[in-house]
């Protein structure tokens, strides 16, 4: 391991007589270690996906491909990568190669070659890509996709189960330019393959976001990490959700290991990474003064079908009668609960907007507001001045906006997971 | 040996407790009955997550005059006071007891660790022949640098582990005793019982000031706040009260936490206690004292120490 990982649990292990809900953030965070070297002992393949439809031509096709050029200078050579094109059928312009001089001059004269037209069937483009990625199952595996549309309805369930089989095989980031795609449908993938969604709102803006992802894909060294939970026989997980960087619900991605085991994915993991995930455990609740493990997460990855226990913390529960203990709630569970619901808000109220309910609308983008502004969340207040007009930020009084662009309202959609960690002042 | 779970003796190969039932034989999960190795080291059940209850009582007997009995109580899950007895050079008494602040990291083991390392400091002063109360001085001191060295995670919600201590060394006829905090020392006799020590605590600093009456301060949330104790965090206020008490008659020395003395404050109170048991070996008392207190709620840890004298 070229990394120390580190594990903490934020909890108020109090429980009131009777009660069953034990709460725990957990703070994963690798720290690099110097004394190793710097190189990565797993090889990195790097896939890029770019939509190649009719919709995609003039502006942003010429824009996709010097950004493509750029990505491709920019890889190390150490790195592996692909380049597939997809309209209504996809195409390997080039297949997995090493990032060498040589490979890269090759791959830049294929990308300048690239050109718009045809449908939108994405199935066929993961479908490629997934054979790529096969060809290196035990290096990094990540991927960018790039699109401007909406994929075709006849694509529907055939998307659906090629992402099913590209789930664990790849982790894949989304990028949708200008404003023409489906905020749903990208999420949907980058969920499954444990990547990001962001909206790119003009064409000359591509480059820069390709820069980042390629720089964050290049800086992941550990792959195919689950989080392990255990927990008692007769608990039931309510819920296990990644809260930081941003909101990623890992509840339904269960995999039962063994009777009272379960695995959640979280992709790969790279230098000075830190994350936050947050679990909630229903347990049979014990009498007063009685102590249990109610959990114990931990990280394990795979390599070469050898499991390793990264880090390891344990969730506990203590019975009392004592309220002063166990009325507290643990401020990072209370700060991720409020992100949460700031989320939800968003989601709800954008939701009631567009439907024409005017009043909900308000309602929820006010509660949005106010809970940005309690927990210091800037980035989701900003992007809701984009959409609301804001008259008192600390009670969430707000005025929906006449008129919003729909970059703004697409860019509100997709980042209103994006979280804040809790303040260095409070602690 | 005891039945660990009503106390009656028992014999060593005995299968089950003629008293309660309660199998004696090596027993796994009290909660789930899964078997011994499904116990991890720190006491949790890998099944059903419950941790074995410990029965943390501790009974010192050092003779019939002697004895001192720390028990969990009912409430808290687990023992974080700790008491040490020893008798120097047949006629010098040690008595030490310490209470873990519950608002620190690890209080049980700042509880012990203090003890342990007063009680050795304060045997070599005593064979030294350093007066008591240096010698009392000197073994708080040696306590608080133990407590220093307690390896804890450092971090900002946390107190580094911290403790009460009382302390007395009796020699003739002149108890000297130190402490810091709320734990407390009394002189018991038929006519003349007292409270020796002042605790250390927010309310008895607002009624000495007469800020409040006794009354009022009770109804307080900082009622229970004490003002000074031992730890990490009071390297600069570590210096104990001490008093030097001349044994009028004869009579009990007591030392105990505020377990039992929250239900029996007044002096009166605990002679009154101490008559009814018709007792006059040391640990029975002690034992009584601390049934008196698991009967009135036993909300928090409960640590006698008794010399009759």
């Amino acid at each position: 391991m070229p990394n120390q990982f580190k594990a903490e649990v934020f909890q108020n292990q109090f429980l009131p007589q009777g009660a069953r809900e034990v709460h725990a953030i957990m703070t994963v965070t690798v720290q690099a270690d110097d004394s190793l070297a710097t190189t990565p002992n797993n090889s990195r393949l790097f896939g890029i996906i770019c939509d190649t439809s009719g919709s995609m031509g003039g502006k942003k096709i010429h824009a996709a491909r010097d950004a493509m050029v750029k990505v491709v200078n920019l890889l190390p050579e150490d790195a592996y990568f692909f380049i597939v094109t997809g309209a209504s059928k996809a195409s390997v312009i080039c297949p997995v190669s090493k990032a060498t001089f040589e490979k890269k001059t090759w791959a830049i004269a294929a990308i300048k070659e690239i050109y718009a037209s045809g449908g939108t069937l994405m199935s066929t483009w993961l479908n490629e890509a997934l054979e790529q990625f096969k060809k290196m199952p035990n290096a990094v595996r990540q991927a960018l996709l790039l699109t401007d549309g909406q994929n075709d309805d006849s694509d529907e369930s055939k998307l659906n189960k090629i992402l099913s089989s590209c789930e664990g095989v790849f982790q894949c980031d989304c990028r949708g330019v200008g404003t023409d795609w489906r905020v749903a449908q990208l999420q949907k993938i980058a969920n499954k393959l444990l990547g990001t969604t962001d909206i790119i709102p003009n064409a000359e803006m591509i480059e820069v976001d390709f820069r980042a992802i390629l720089e964050k894909a290049m800086s992941k060294d550990v792959s195919d990490v689950a989080m392990r939970l255990w927990t008692p026989q007769g608990a039931k997980i309510l819920f296990c959700k990644q809260v930081s960087p941003d909101i990623v619900d890992l509840t339904h991605r269960a995999k039962i290991v063994k009777t009272q085991v379960v695995d959640y994915p979280t992709g790969a993991w790279g230098k000075q990474e830190s994350r936050d995930y947050h679990f909630c455990i229903e347990v049979n609740p014990g009498n007063v003064g009685d102590e249990m493990l109610a959990g114990r997460a931990s990280l394990v990855y795979t390599n070469n079908g050898v499991e390793t226990k990264i880090v390891e913390a344990r969730i506990l529960a203590t019975w009392t009668d004592d309220d002063a203990k166990s009325t507290k709630i643990d401020r990072r569970v209370a700060h991720y609960t409020g992100q949460a619901e700031l989320a939800q808000s968003i989601q709800e109220g954008l939701e009631a907007r567009a439907k024409g309910n005017i009043e909900i609308a308000t309602a929820k983008l006010g509660k949005a507001v106010k809970l940005a502004h309690e927990s210091g969340n800037e980035a989701t207040a900003k992007l809701l001045k984009t959409v609301v007009d804001i008259e008192d930020a600390p009670t969430g009084t707000v005025r929906l906006k006449k008129a919003v662009a729909k970059e703004d309202e697409m860019a509100l959609e997709t980042r209103s997971t994006k979280t804040t960690r809790i303040q260095k002042s409070q602690s | 040996m005891e039945c660990p779970n009503c106390r009656t003796a028992v014999l060593v190969n005995d299968q089950f407790c003629e008293e309660c039932g309660t199998s004696l034989t090596a027993v796994g999960c009290e909660k789930c009955g899964a078997q011994p190795e499904a116990i991890d080291n720190e006491g949790f059940c890998s099944v059903c997550g419950f941790r074995k209850e410990v029965l943390e009582r501790l009974e010192i007997t050092i003779d019939s005059r002697l004895a001192g009995v720390s028990d969990r109580g009912l409430r808290h899950h687990r023992n974080e006071d700790y008491l040490a007895l020893q008798t120097v050079n047949n006629n010098t008494h040690i008595l030490i007891v310490c209470d873990g602040v519950s608002s620190s990291s690890n209080p049980h083991i700042a509880a012990q660790t203090a003890t342990e390392s007063a009680s050795t400091a304060l045997i070599a002063a005593i064979k030294q022949k350093e007066n008591p109360e240096s010698a009392i001085k000197s073994a708080v001191a040696a306590a608080l640098s133990s407590l220093c060295n307690i390896p804890c995670t450092k971090s900002i919600n946390d107190e580094p582990p911290s403790t009460t201590i009382v302390a007395a060394v009796v020699q003739q006829n002149t108890a000297t005793i130190g402490w810091l905090g709320d734990s407390r020392a009394y002189w018991i006799s038929d006519n003349n019982s007292r409270q020796l020590t002042k605790d250390d605590s927010w309310l008895s600093e607002v009624v000495a000031a007469g800020e409040m009456t006794q009354v009022q301060a009770k109804q307080s949330p900082q009622a229970n706040a004490i003002t000074r104790w031992l730890g990490a965090d009071a390297i600069d206020d570590a210096i104990p009260s001490i008093i030097n008490f001349t044994i009028p008659s004869s009579g009990y020395l007591l030392l105990c936490s505020d377990g039992l003395w929250n239900y029996a404050p007044q002096p009166q109170q605990l002679a009154n206690l101490i008559q009814q048991t018709s007792h006059t070996n040391a640990i029975t008392i002690c034992r009584s004292l601390i049934e008196f207190a698991r009967h009135s709620g036993g909300h928090d840890n409960i640590t006698v120490a008794l010399l009759s004298l």
